[in-house]
């Protein structure tokens, strides 16, 4: 029969050479991000990631913490690309484990696509065609100042723009 | 666990994530499971929730979306989870250590220096959301401790978070008072927080209310104020009826707890009034038949640097009139403070220090003296997942070893150092 002190031993042994060998081997999580047309800017709750093809810690999509006002940031990313529409993107477990490849849809005018939904919003399709015409607007304002804040459009583009769903509006 | 009473962000949050979250979330990998999502969303290190966790509790534990992984059959009035909802924790440690099982009466001990606690538990939870506004939770232990053959369900009930549309959240079922300000679930320390385990302030059964006023929060609840595990016949009528008694008298515990936000720091005031049977019979092992007065009070501070660094601080004042000899009070006072710190996703370390004076309780031989404690837990966490870690703790014990002073054997009479090694599974 085994005396405790030396069972115990060989088991904290064990345990700890496998714990080292496991630190040795794992690389914390990354997301990788692939875009096509590539080169696109990935944003996400931080700001600013980096441009595709990108790959980033899990942490960057999930942060511990975050100022309040990001929160409709949280577990989401938003790629953006010259011409081409800003797409959301709200990340998977999936998404992780086997990386994101994103197709944007891009125009060949060189101007901003109008905004689309979030690519993985299958309910927010249902809700959209539901919704009256002066939501959609009152969006299509909220995602033109946003190109403006960012830089992808002019102010004058942006006011140009403005006018137009306005005047849809008083349609 | 408790959902802690709503913050002025529940609405930001519902409103928020309602536009961007469509798609079908805690140490509850049912919730991961369910909204396709990472550990990592809530958890800053299982089980230790990270801001968006706290958003998720606070919320009623949904998110927005939360009907779509449901079936309604047609049936708009329908919203059954797809599949029940179930996970599981389990835990098994291997432990050296110095304290002694000692009868107090009669002094008998057994020693056991090592100690193969294998399984330590096995839990099986649940959540889901039912309706609108009302969501459940429960989870039952089996084997607690060693306890093969038992099973025992602590947390477990239903939570309407807009009764009646004003705003104030109610939960009724089985809960701990003390999840009002630290949660001992989502501690990292195999080491418990011990003033709410001897100030008496953990399972209970009754109602809490809760609301957001203003910047602050309150919250307010009724409990029976006898535990859980009072189970009385009703045979008054002459045969017995079917039905049971859970509470053993009429008087019931009143509990709340205040909070906010100074800067970056949490706070909160914490206070109880209710009665407790008296301790009796030889080293007031037995309860007895009166009903004393108790009351705590206490304050809790908290706050994070980063995402990184959690610390957290509680203090518990307490006064239990009559408690042992009638006409006497005693009054004791506890706490405890500690760390979590987040290395990165594979290494959490965490430290725990736990303080309580007896009191008035000191000198009375009983064990009540043993609620004296001044000790140091250092735990170390390894993720090999995000929901399994390999767990390390140390615990000093700055107490003086203490000779029998009375008839019985009470009071410190080993030192409670240990080193503990483990696994901590979520899945």
């Amino acid at each position: 029969m085994l005396r405790s002190e030396p069972a115990l031993a060989l088991i904290l042994a064990l345990g700890v050479a496998s714990l080292s060998a496991h630190a040795a081997s794992l690389q914390i999580r990354q997301l990788r991000i692939e875009s096509d047309p590539s080169g696109a800017e990935v944003h996400g709750i931080g700001g600013l990631l980096g441009t595709t093809p990108l790959s980033i810690p899990e942490r960057a999509i999930y942060p511990n913490d975050f100022p309040d006002e990001r929160l409709p940031w949280y577990g989401v990313v938003e790629l953006r690309h010259p011409g081409c529409r800003p797409l959301r993107h709200r990340v998977t477990l999936k998404d992780v484990t086997q990386g994101l490849h994103l197709r944007l849809q891009c125009t060949d005018t060189g101007m901003p696509a109008p905004p689309a939904r979030p690519e993985s919003a299958p309910g927010a399709k249902q809700a959209t065609r539901r919704t009256d015409p002066y939501r959609r607007r009152l969006r299509q304002l909220k995602v033109l100042q946003e190109l403006l804040e960012d830089g992808l459009i002019s102010a004058e583009e942006e006011a140009n723009i403005r006018r137009r769903i306005l005047e849809q509006v008083d349609e | 666990m408790v959902i802690r009473p709503a913050l002025l962000h529940i609405r930001i949050f519902s409103c928020c994530l309602l536009a961007f979250w469509m798609a079908g979330a805690s140490a509850m990998p049912d919730f991961a499971r369910r909204y396709d999502l990472s550990c990592a969303a809530c958890h800053a290190a299982f089980p230790r929730l990270n801001k968006f966790g706290e958003y998720f509790r606070d919320n009623n534990m949904r998110l927005p979306n939360w009907k779509e992984g449901t079936v309604s059959g047609g049936d708009d009035r329908l919203a059954l989870p797809a599949a029940p909802s179930l996970a599981f924790r389990a835990q098994a440690y291997v432990q050296a250590r110095q304290g002694k099982s000692i009868d107090p009466v009669t002094g008998a001990s057994e020693n056991a220096n090592t100690d193969f606690q294998t399984p330590y538990l096995i839990k099986l939870l649940s959540s889901a959301p039912l309706s609108e506004h009302i969501t459940y939770y429960f989870y039952g232990i089996l084997a607690e401790k060693g306890g093969n053959g038992e099973v025992i369900v602590e947390d477990a009930w239903f939570r309407h978070d807009d009764l009646f549309g004003s705003g104030i959240g109610m939960m009724l079922g089985q809960f701990q008072l003390s999840d009002l300000m630290f949660p001992r679930e989502t501690r990292m320390t195999f080491q418990d927080f011990m003033a709410y385990r001897m100030a008496g302030i953990t399972y209970d059964r009754g109602v809490l209310f809760d609301r957001a006023l203003g910047p602050l929060d309150l919250a307010l609840g009724l409990t029976n104020g006898n535990g859980i595990e009072d189970n009385l016949n009703i045979n008054s009528p002459g045969y017995r009826r079917p039905d049971k008694m859970f509470d053993n008298d009429n008087s019931k515990t009143l509990f709340g707890r205040i909070g906010g936000e100074a800067g970056p720091i949490n706070w909160g005031l914490f206070g109880l009034a209710g009665k407790q049977r008296n301790a009796t019979g030889d080293a007031g092992t037995a309860i007895g038949d009166r009903n004393t007065r108790k009351r705590v009070y206490g304050l809790d501070l908290s706050g994070d640097l980063d995402g990184r660094l959690w610390w957290f601080a509680q203090y518990l004042w307490n006064d239990w009139d009559d408690f042992i000899q009638e006409g006497r009070s005693y009054r004791w006072q506890g706490g405890f403070a500690g760390v979590d710190y987040i290395h990165d996703d594979h290494w959490v370390f965490s430290a725990l220090y736990n303080y309580a004076d007896a009191g008035d309780l000191a000198g009375t031989d009983t064990i009540y003296e043993g609620i004296d404690i001044n000790s140091l837990s250092l735990n170390v966490s390894y993720y090999f997942m995000r929901n399994v870690k390999g767990v390390a703790e140390v615990n000093f014990d700055f107490l003086d070893k203490r000779e029998k002073t009375g008839t019985y054997y009470t009071g410190h009479l080993s030192k409670e150092n240990y080193l503990l090694f483990g696994f901590d599974a979520a899945f």
